[in-house]
């Protein structure tokens, strides 16, 4: 009786550990912007709301993407197997110009994500107008800090992401300074539906539905 | 005190009768399903004791462990661990050339995945295997064997199910 207590007792250890489905987390899509017609809709910490939708596929630096309609703006992802891709398009206003910095698919995120997983992207380039250089600096690191339940929704088995992005412009002529912008963003990824939460000092998403694309 | 040396004595006498089978083998993995959508292809390897009941039974313990790295050669690698108790059924032991078996395992698996400077906590999940054998005989008292093994990782939520192709080199041992 006693050893079968005790394999009773190995194997309650076993069953009953925190929770922990390895293979799931690395079979699941946690950005799934591959499917047309997939949409989110956020609500806005300062009220209103936010539709992102998958459009269409399309052409954008020379590679087949995904064009994903966020609010008014277009973003252009390649989502894969091993990584998980975004159009980097850095522009800057200079005398009612909107010049040109930095256009580069870069690395979004590489799968499968682990805790402690860090990523870091950096830029440095510079464009000239109306005769005068602009300098354009650029970085910004991902880090996974854990698996958790979203704060808000309670999405389960969520990566939370920690990213800080740090650009650098400066227009090299008199009266002009560098303008920096810092900027530490809170993301947690749900698996099977992608950001379900974004916080930031300038605003805060909180996923309200989602709706699987065909 | 007396019972200690007889028990020993008759460990070893019982021993004496056992015909051992040790055995190491190596092979390519192939994940199947989502879980191993980002990995490569990976390889595998273990070893294991087994004691020959009769002509067509083994029975015994084994390890084996594996690895896959990312599919694009990148900084992803997932390893698993697998102490199991392994069985066989071979169908012509005689046969030099052309024996047939088949091989079942059973055991509990340590499975970890590290990517890019961070690793997600390590989980333990039992597991099981099937296969099927090709034994032969290698010359010199060594047999080999080849032969494609299913086996899933009972995980929760999700299993993780894999392929291999697998070859062995085994000799039988008596003691």
């Amino acid at each position: 009786m006693r050893r079968i207590g005790t394999f009773a007792l190995a194997i309650a250890l076993i069953a009953g550990c925190a929770r922990n489905p390895l293979f799931y987390r690395m079979g699941s899509d946690y950005y799934p912007v591959g499917t047309i017609g997939s949409q989110w809709e956020y609500e806005m910490a300062d009220g209103g709301t936010l539709i992102v939708q998958v459009v269409d596929q399309t052409e954008q630096g020379e590679r087949a993407c995904y064009r994903v309609l966020s609010g008014a703006d277009y973003t252009y992802w390649i989502p894969g197997d091993d990584a998980l891709e975004f159009y980097e398009d850095h522009r800057v206003m200079f005398n009612g110009y909107e010049i040109p910095l930095y256009q580069a698919w870069v690395t979004w995120l590489d799968w499968p994500l682990a805790v402690g997983y860090t990523r870091i992207d950096s830029a440095y380039t510079y464009a000239v107008s109306q005769g005068v250089t602009i300098s354009h600096d650029w970085k910004r690191t991902t880090t996974v800090a854990g698996i958790e339940t979203s704060p808000h929704g309670g999405w389960e088995q969520c990566y939370h992401l920690v990213q800080d992005e740090t650009v650098v412009n400066w227009i090299r002529t008199a009266g002009f300074r560098p303008e920096t912008t810092a900027v530490q963003r809170n993301i947690w990824l749900a698996p099977g539906v992608g950001m379900v939460e974004m916080q930031a000092p300038d605003s805060t998403l909180i996923l309200m539905s989602h709706t699987p694309g065909n | 005190m007396k019972t200690v040396p007889v028990t020993l004595l008759f460990l070893v006498m019982a021993a004496s009768a056992l015909d051992l089978d040790i055995s190491a083998y190596t092979g390519l993995s192939y994940p199947t399903g989502k879980w191993g959508e980002g990995l490569n292809d990976g390889l595998d390897a273990g070893m294991a004791v087994s004691w020959k009941v009769d002509d067509f039974f083994r029975a015994g313990l084994g390890l084996s462990a594996g690895v896959f790295g990312s599919s694009d050669m990148g900084a992803a690698s997932f390893t698993t661990v697998r102490p199991h108790l392994k069985v066989g059924y071979y169908l012509r032991p005689w046969g030099n050339v052309f024996n047939p078996g088949l091989t079942g395992s059973l055991g509990i698996c340590r499975s970890s995945l590290t990517n890019g400077g961070g690793a997600d906590p390590v989980t333990w999940d039992f597991f099981w295997s099937a296969g099927l054998r090709w034994n032969f005989g290698l010359g010199g008292g060594f047999r080999g064997e080849v032969g494609p093994d299913f086996s899933s990782i009972v995980a929760e939520m999700r299993n993780g199910d894999s392929f291999t192709l697998l070859f062995g080199v085994s000799r039988e041992v008596a003691i």
